[in-house]
């Protein structure tokens, strides 16, 4: 696992990283760009959580508080109120005549329902709309008003007025206005308030809300008769609640809801409601019509910029509305396949350790061909120590230790010279990089085996015997170790614990099972020299060289197999940069690698063969999948936030017992303790966040095509074989 | 055993940097365009409140013919 760089100086024609003043202003130009796209984001987010505030159904009881300041005579007056004068005025219709209000819509199921109604009787009827949903369906806005119904404002989210500030109740009706003005190219001066009833419920809050619209021109409309329809209480409920008593002087505003819930009764009701009082000799009437020239026209023409700002709006909420589906719909995806790989890991891993622990397993006949291990080592000198030891004293009958020191500094050379180690030989070749030592390394080594270790990696002394069993299978090119996490102390010991035996013994077990293991690590590997031939040795065009030669000698036609119980302790990243640095490079290799050998799929033979099954699996996830990784908490900041705060905890914490079932049977698998397992929800927000955002890092650069420049970790030396 | 030496370009790396310049300029003109949407959309919600209009009283329906002082396209109804 080793981060490796040679002295060679890497100069980069594709970018000006001499000039640190040009790096600077790009550095910062970048952050703005990221700062746009999260300021993008955020906005989108609470657009749509405006435009789809939850609200409780209209008209549901609301306790009325006390009514001082209502002016005498309002409460016992009519259901319109033009209070902008000194003297409110409240007026009722005229006698025998019925104005149908429908709150809360337009809504795309119910309200061409309705209409299909209305226009069936000829009758107009008003519709209180909430100015989110006409922003939602525009073109249903203006089929009111192409069929003769009148519009009224009913806020634009649909909040209690009286509860929220007054600038606030001004962007609402506001924005209804706008909304209205794209819409249907109108505006309107008559007003219903959410929550609101009847005259004789107004309180001293609901007074002041009344009073505040007037001074803006608005005339308020209450109601004489509640359907209640929203209680879905049935046809004929709905149906005598909406008529008015035989006695009625004055004619009676009825309320009814086109939205905000099924309103298939409302729909039946209204059929039979209209003939009936038709026949009693009732006329039916918008509100405006019905009050003659009492009022003011309801709905006059918007002016232009209103129509251009209502655009704006309109637009914004579409955008917004969009993308939330689609963040969903990724997110549908997302969760669908992730269960689907949590349900294969589970099945194939079992049975994969199930047939590997059973007594009639076994490779073949034992294989004791002599083994050459070649250890690529740049600046080694404080773990190659241990690292080459481990290695001369395997168990294997015969084990020749090549070390590649590819022109260290440290005297990496000496500290092996040192150890006095017979079958140990030192090869010091001119700075090349990993890959040209790996592949000197397996020309000079004696043998037709060849084991690959990194320097900072140590093996126990069953190790290397246990790795080269599989070669008693003639198909078999070449070998993955387990690689284990020697430094587990500290929590991001523990986490790259934690991820190296999910992914190394879970993962690997499921690609083993399906033959498209992506990686042998570079800790531990072994090859068969023709496997390496035939793969043409070690690439220099990916810098993930280890993912690259596995998938070119799979594709040569040879199978690669794990085998879990060669352990390797390698030295894991103990900061965040180093950490952060060791992730960029892998995943722009992987990414590489697959790109690399993208025209796989369409080969013929094996190489086809191998490309069809491993390339799509290894792309969905390893790469795609955890590039979409950021939804999850994207989505969750906004369910706690906007939806349902317990529900979305709820589901986090699903996500979050996944995890760790998994974990667990990852651990017991691989013989692991689970005292490391404490830390795992702890991983989740940090650790997996560092993870996407290197991912998505290396997928801009590779979209870019800038070279990436990778650094070696400092080493502590603190890797031993645990006893 | 293998060919040393060999030199490849790398993977993905445009050694001209021209895609890199190109998209470089694409995500600034994005960007710029995103934030002008943005700009634009607050400030046409936020740049004043739209209100039925009192001061334009609408004459009974029955005078309305022989009245020219109000805007006739405030009080059509439609």
């Amino acid at each position: 696992m080793t981060v490796y760089r040679s002295q060679r100086r890497i100069v980069d024609p594709a970018t000006s990283g001499s000039i640190p003043v040009v790096r600077r202003r790009r550095t910062a130009l970048r952050w703005l760009l990221t700062v746009v796209v999260l300021v993008l984001f955020v906005n989108l987010l609470l657009v749509q959580a405006y435009a789809s505030a939850r609200f409780a159904p209209d008209s549901q009881p609301v306790p009325s508080g006390p009514a001082e300041g209502v002016p005498a005579g309002v409460q016992e007056g009519g259901p319109i109120i033009d209070a902008s004068g000194p003297q409110p005025r409240s007026k009722n219709l005229p006698a025998h005549t019925i104005a149908l209000t429908f709150d809360d819509g337009p809504d795309p199921k119910w309200t061409p329902r309705i209409l299909g109604v209305l226009r069936k009787h000829g009758v107009h009827a008003t519709f209180f709309v909430v100015g989110s949903q006409v922003a939602r369906n525009p073109a249903l806005t203006r089929r009111l008003l192409d069929e003769g119904h009148e519009i009224g404002a009913h806020t634009f989210t649909h909040p209690r007025l009286g509860d929220i500030p007054g600038w606030r109740s001004d962007l609402e009706l506001s924005q209804t206005q706008l909304a209205l003005a794209y819409s249907a190219g109108i505006t309107t001066s008559l007003l219903r308030p959410p929550y609101s009833s009847s005259p004789e419920a107004l309180d001293a809050t609901s007074w002041s809300t009344v009073r505040d619209a007037a001074r803006d021109g608005y005339l308020t409309v209450l109601n004489d008769a509640d359907s209640r329809d929203w209680e879905k209480p049935g046809v004929d409920a709905i149906v005598r609640n909406s008529t008015p008593p035989g006695d009625a002087t004055a004619g009676t505003v009825v309320l009814l809801h086109d939205a905000g819930g099924n309103r298939a009764q409302t729909v039946v009701a209204l059929d039979r409601l209209i003939p009936q009082l038709k026949q009693r000799g009732y006329r039916f009437t918008t509100i405006s019509e019905g009050m003659g020239g009492d009022v003011r026209p309801a709905n006059p023409r918007a002016a232009t910029a209103e129509r251009w700002r209502g655009g704006a709006l309109v637009w914004a909420v579409r955008v917004a509305g969009g993308t939330t589906v689609v963040l969903l719909v990724l997110l549908l995806v997302v969760g669908i396949l992730t269960l689907a790989r949590t349900m294969l890991l589970f099945l194939f891993s079992i049975r994969h350790a199930r047939r590997r622990r059973s007594h009639t397993w076994s490779w073949g006949p034992p294989v004791t061909d002599p083994v050459s291990v070649v250890i690529p080592a740049f600046n080694e000198s404080k773990t190659i120590g241990p690292a080459v030891r481990s290695l001369a004293q395997s168990a294997h009958h015969e084990v020749e230790v090549v070390v590649v020191d590819d022109a260290s500094t440290d005297g990496t050379a000496d500290v092996v010279a040192a150890l006095g180690l017979s079958n140990v030989r030192v090869v010091r070749v001119p700075p090349g990089g990993k890959a040209t030592a790996l592949n000197t390394g397996a020309a000079l080594a004696s043998h037709d085996l060849l084991v690959m270790v990194d320097a900072d990696t140590v093996v126990d002394s069953e190790s290397i015997q246990r790795l080269v069993q599989p070669f008693a299978d003639p198909t078999v090119g070449a070998v993955a170790g387990n690689v284990k996490v020697g430094n587990r102390r500290g929590i991001l010991g523990r986490w790259q614990h934690i991820e190296y035996v999910i992914g190394f013994n879970l993962d690997r077990r499921l690609y083993d099972t399906f033959g498209c293991i992506s990686t042998i690590p570079g800790a531990l590997g072994a090859f068969r020299r023709q496997a390496l031939v035939d793969a043409g040795g070690l690439s220099l065009d990916t810098i993930a060289e280890d993912t690259d030669l596995t998938i070119a000698i799979q594709r040569a036609g040879w199978q690669v197999v794990y085998e879990e119980s060669a352990l390797a302790y390698t030295e894991a990243p103990a900061t965040l940069p180093q950490l952060w640095k060791q992730r960029y490079r892998w995943s722009y290799g992987i990414m590489q690698a697959i790109w690399k050998h993208r025209r796989a799929v369409f080969d013929r033979g094996p190489s086809g063969r191998f490309g069809r099954r491993a390339l799509p699996f290894i792309s969905l996830f390893s790469v795609l999948l955890p590039l979409l990784a950021p939804l999850l908490d994207i989505l969750t900041i906004y369910g706690v936030f906007f939806l349902n705060r317990w529900e979305t905890l709820a589901g986090w914490l699903a996500v979050l017992a996944v995890q760790i079932v998994t974990a667990i049977l990852a651990f017991r698998l691989d013989g692991e303790r689970l005292g490391p397992l404490w830390t795992l929800p702890l991983q989740q927000l940090v650790y997996r966040q560092i993870m996407y955002l290197v991912l998505l890092r290396s997928a801009l650069t590779a979209l870019t095509g800038r070279r990436l420049r990778w650094q070696k970790l400092r080493r502590s030396g603190e890797v031993a074989v645990p006893t | 055993m293998f060919e040393l030496g060999k030199t490849v370009p790398p993977v993905f790396v445009d050694v001209s940097g021209r895609r890199r310049r190109r998209i470089r300029w694409l995500a600034y003109a994005i960007g710029f365009a995103v934030l002008m949407a943005l700009l634009v959309v607050w400030l046409s919600q936020l740049v004043g409140t739209v209100r039925p209009d009192p001061a334009t009283p609408c004459p009974p329906a029955a005078s309305a013919a022989n009245q020219t002082t109000a805007p006739a396209g405030r009080c059509t109804g439609r």
